[in-house]
């Protein structure tokens, strides 16, 4: 009698069983809601001759697409898209590929404790915040006095001004930002790899695959799943150059090739208060991400069968 | 044992459940109190207390009628001071107690001397203002030191507490930290939630508020609340900086204006260095010249190593050279007028083209740190205090920097020199209003005319008071900053403090002579830790700072940029990419990588594609229309 009634009850007592798990997971949610649904409301500033004084909900006038209008024709933005898509794109293609080959290295050494401290030494610039790791770039690599250059000097290039010339600033952005954090990217291709059923390497070599071979048919195909998350995700950071790494670091000098959307949109709409284009050119950056995570979702869906959702 | 075990599960499920429920709890307490709706909420909070404290006091104050016998005496003098709600405590709090009544007699005296005595007349009923103002990090520590020796507290201190007394006001103060003022008070101005009386720091944010008509115009009480001095102070820059806040005829905010020659470049050099070399102080840009050569190739500190710069320069050169393009008649950021009386903006002008053909000679003889792109002007006064560097454009406050290069070499001695001239004749500064803030008055406020009120009384403590100064203004250096309303300060303040501290000395070390900011800096150059900085920025010598602004404004050579007002219509549009490419193309002029001719032209091509001849008629209709 007693146990006819549970059966009867299963969905019941299956919402009672998991509504812990639900509670748990609600304040999560409300966070998410809060902090990234609600905000998305802001949207509407992009379309709006935004004045702060007539409140956020007050009677804005309506420009329509105005305001991409202004930062398109804006005679600089040519060259900061520009600098942003090659800022960016770098960072996104070397910070996808360095962390592996670097896992892969690490992978193979023997002595472990030498392993751990070098996974220890290239985790630590991450931590640094850029404000900091900013003043310690500007002092390695001044012309004069920066140890970069010393060493250059001694195999006999001349001194190059990392920060301060076009040709260079670039390169010093994409690598520098590389340095920072390929570190925490190699732990966890690291933590992946142990993951790897250490049966399918002794199989690979009674079947004679030498070191080469075990790692392009057991390591790389173990770690597919996670390359392809990490790419799919990294497709977010295609327009973001990294604004506290460039703000930091750029000056009137190198405006021509290190300006890029953010801290264009700082010096306009933080220190001009003209939200509206601020606003527009968020909005321009996140559609393009959008569209680009999206792709490559779908890609890696095709293609490789991989199923984030 | 089953039962056992069943009653451990649904004890770790209930944990469960509530932890989860703290953990919402918290979020949306997060999330609320982060949000822009955080403002709201604790200023509805606030508004709350007001009215308690309101009517607490108006229950005090109908108390104070009944013994109101005690007073007939004061009022029988005109004197009316109201109960404070506040009560001294800590370690000095006598101190605070006869620095109050001390203050409010002497205030009463001077203002019946002068015929003003209705200014200090307080409200029948009590006044309940909302302020805001801002406070920077020197006043945290200072904050500390009160609150143990007299028990304030943002919240209440001295100042609330004298304007209660005074004229029966109670103030609810909000404190804000400066560095994200602005930021906090955009989301205010989107709440649509602002105080009555409050400070804004940015002259945009001040034309946002004024343009949507949330101000009032201020401009019918100054004649019959402002007190003879703070008029004076108003009237030291030729209105120069009241024009900053006018729009259509209404003056919509009170500048917290200070001294405009803090803005002003002055040469410093290192005299003990000219001495070894043997060299008189340069008087022409070829002098400086050979100076610069000098400093940098026959080894002035005498310690055999190559490494001495003659100029210390930072990245932004308009400022770093603002003397040598002061030199030649060029003042690249501001709107001045031209030899035909004409609006033009400096950046424009021959005068800065030639000045810019100089700094590109000087880069390629390197006389300019070539990392100078990189080199704040932090790390630039870092070479004045390390002496790496013999001369330096920059205003008066370089005495700090000075004061630390003498401390670790004792022979090293700056002093100011006049600013050598490329023309022959005198060189001529520019000066422009130095506002730390604008004193803002809700439009829904009824007293507008408070704040004079609360101006008169600081502006008499800053300016003319010889026994309360030190207390009330100078206390660990801080104290006025605690003001509600800040204060309306002279163009020519500092100056007036050298003037004083020099007739002190003039008169045989008279210090009954001192008034004012004077009392408080003849005591700064005596101290003993860091007297030689003051000794240097006001010292009566007469190649101090402020000795070199003293010749200059006596022989004219001070003048007012014409243009301070908001930005133009145009200027929101297109200023920030006019400035973006006009250090670009002057820093490639300096850098060499064009001419001088070619970069300047292309610089004007510039200038004339993205509407700056337009925004120069703009700025030239303002002028006209808000002409003194």
């Amino acid at each position: 009698m007693k146990k006819e009634k549970v059966v009867s009850n299963t969905s019941m007592r299956r919402i009672k069983r998991e509504l812990p798990l639900h509670l748990m997971l609600l304040p999560g949610v409300l966070l998410i809601f809060i902090f990234h649904y609600i905000p998305l409301g802001g949207i509407i500033i992009a379309f709006q001759d935004f004045k702060v004084a007539k409140g956020l909900f007050g009677n804005q006038e309506w420009i329509g697409l105005g305001n991409f209008e202004y930062l398109f024709k804006l005679p600089n933005f040519p060259s900061v898209l520009k600098n942003t898509v090659i800022i960016a794109g770098w960072k996104v293609v070397l910070g996808l590929i360095t962390p592996i080959v670097v896992a892969l290295l690490l992978n193979e050494m023997i002595n472990l404790k030498y392993k751990r401290v070098i996974q220890t030494v290239i985790y630590f610039p991450h931590f640094i915040s850029w404000i900091i790791m900013s003043s310690i770039l500007l002092n390695i690599l001044s012309p004069s006095t920066g140890i970069v250059n010393r060493i250059l000097e001694f195999i006999g290039v001349q001194p190059i001004y990392f920060l301060g010339d076009n040709r260079y600033f670039r390169g010093t952005m994409i690598v520098s930002s590389i340095w920072k954090n390929f570190g925490y990217g190699t732990v966890v291709y690291l933590a992946s790899i142990t993951s790897i059923d250490p049966e399918l390497y002794d199989a690979a070599s009674i079947d004679g695959a030498g070191r080469l071979r075990q790692l392009w048919h057991v390591t790389l195909p173990g770690l597919r799943a996670l390359i392809i998350l990490m790419m799919v995700l990294r497709m977010d950071d295609f327009l973001n150059a990294g604004f506290d790494q460039i703000y930091n670091l750029y000056n009137t000098s190198v405006y021509e090739t290190g300006d890029i959307i953010d801290t264009l949109v700082y010096r306009l709409g933080l220190q001009r208060a003209m939200y509206g284009a601020a606003a527009a050119a968020g909005l321009f950056k996140s559609a393009i991400s959008t569209v680009l995570i999206s792709l490559s979702y779908y890609i890696a869906n095709k293609f490789f069968d991989y199923k984030l959702f | 044992m089953e039962k056992k075990i069943a009653t451990k599960k649904q004890i770790s499920r209930w944990l469960a459940v509530g932890l989860a429920a703290v953990m919402t709890v918290t979020a949306a307490g997060c999330g609320s109190g982060s949000g822009g709706s955080s403002a709201t909420e604790g200023t509805t909070a606030a508004a709350q207390t007001a009215q308690t404290s309101a009517e607490t006091t108006a229950q005090a104050a109908a108390g104070t009628a009944e013994t109101a016998g005690q007073e007939t005496q004061a009022q029988a003098a005109g004197r009316v001071t109201y109960e404070p709600v506040f009560t001294p405590s800590g370690t000095a709090a006598e101190k605070y107690t006869e620095q109050m009544d001390g203050l409010i007699d002497e205030l009463f005296d001077v203002f019946e001397a002068n015929g003003e005595t209705e200014l200090l007349t307080g409200y029948d009923e009590p006044v309940t203002v909302d302020m805001m103002r801002y406070y920077s990090t020197s006043m945290e520590t200072g904050m500390a030191g009160y609150e143990e020796k007299y028990g304030e507290s943002y919240s209440y201190n001295r100042w609330e507490d004298l304007y209660k007394r005074l004229f029966n006001v109670d103030i609810n103060m909000s404190m804000r930290p400066s560095s994200d003022y602005s930021t906090q008070l955009s989301l205010d101005m989107a709440a649509l939630d602002l105080p009555d009386i409050f400070i804004v720091s940015s002259q945009s944010d001040l034309m946002a508020l004024a343009e949507e008509g949330l101000l009032a115009d201020m401009s019918g009480y100054i004649d019959e609340y402002a007190s003879a001095q703070v008029k004076a102070n108003m009237a030291s820059d030729d209105g120069a900086a009241l024009r900053e806040t006018t729009m259509d005829g209404k003056i919509f905010a009170i500048p917290c204006a200070t001294s405009a020659t803090n803005n002003l470049s002055l040469l410093w050099i290192r005299s003990d260095w000219l001495k070894n070399l043997g060299m008189e102080a340069p008087t022409t840009v070829d002098e400086l010249e050979t100076v610069i050569d000098a400093f940098m190739t026959k080894d002035p500190d005498g310690n055999g190593v190559d490494d001495t710069w003659g100029f210390a320069v930072n990245s932004d050169t308009s400022s770093a050279f603002k003397g040598l393009y002061a030199a030649y008649g060029s003042y690249p950021n501001e709107w001045h007028e031209d030899a035909n009386g004409e609006i033009v903006y400096g950046g424009t002008t021959e005068a800065t083209k030639n000045a810019l053909a100089k700094l590109a000679e000087w880069y390629k003889k390197g006389y300019i740190d070539p990392e100078y792109i990189t080199t704040s002007a932090a790390d630039a006064n870092a070479k004045v205090a390390d002496g790496t560097a013999g001369m330096r454009y920059y205003n008066h406050s370089l005495g700090k920097w000075v004061e630390t290069c003498h401390e670790s070499d004792p022979n090293a001695d700056w002093i100011c020199v006049p600013l050598p001239s490329a023309t022959g004749s005198p060189v001529k500064s520019i000066l422009a209003p130095y506002n730390v803030g604008y004193i803002v008055v809700n439009k829904d406020f009824e007293h507008p005319e408070l704040v004079f009120k609360m101006l008169n009384v600081i502006d008499h403590i800053m300016y003319n008071s010889a026994d309360y100064v030190e207390w009330w203004a100078y206390d660990d250096e801080v104290s006025w900053n605690f003001s509600p309303v800040g204060c309306y300060g002279s163009a020519f303040g500092n100056l007036d403090i050298y003037l004083n501290v020099k007739e002190c000395y003039d008169n045989g070390e008279d210090t009954s002579l001192l008034h004012g900011g004077g009392v408080a800096h003849y005591r700064m150059m005596h101290d003993e830790n860091d007297g030689y900085r003051w000794v240097k920025m006001f010292g009566p010598q007469d190649n101090s700072a402020h000795a070199i602004i003293a010749q200059q404004k006596d022989s004219g050579n001070l003048f007012w940029a014409s243009f301070t007002g908001p930005n133009t219509k145009l200027m929101n549009d297109y200023w920030t990419t006019l400035m973006d490419q006009k250090s670009v193309i002057f820093k490639s002029i300096i850098n060499g990588e064009v001419s001088a001719d070619e970069g300047f032209a292309q610089w004007l091509d510039f200038w004339d594609n993205m509407h700056g001849n337009e925004i120069t008629q703009e700025v030239r209709d303002w002028c006209a229309q808000n002409a003194k």
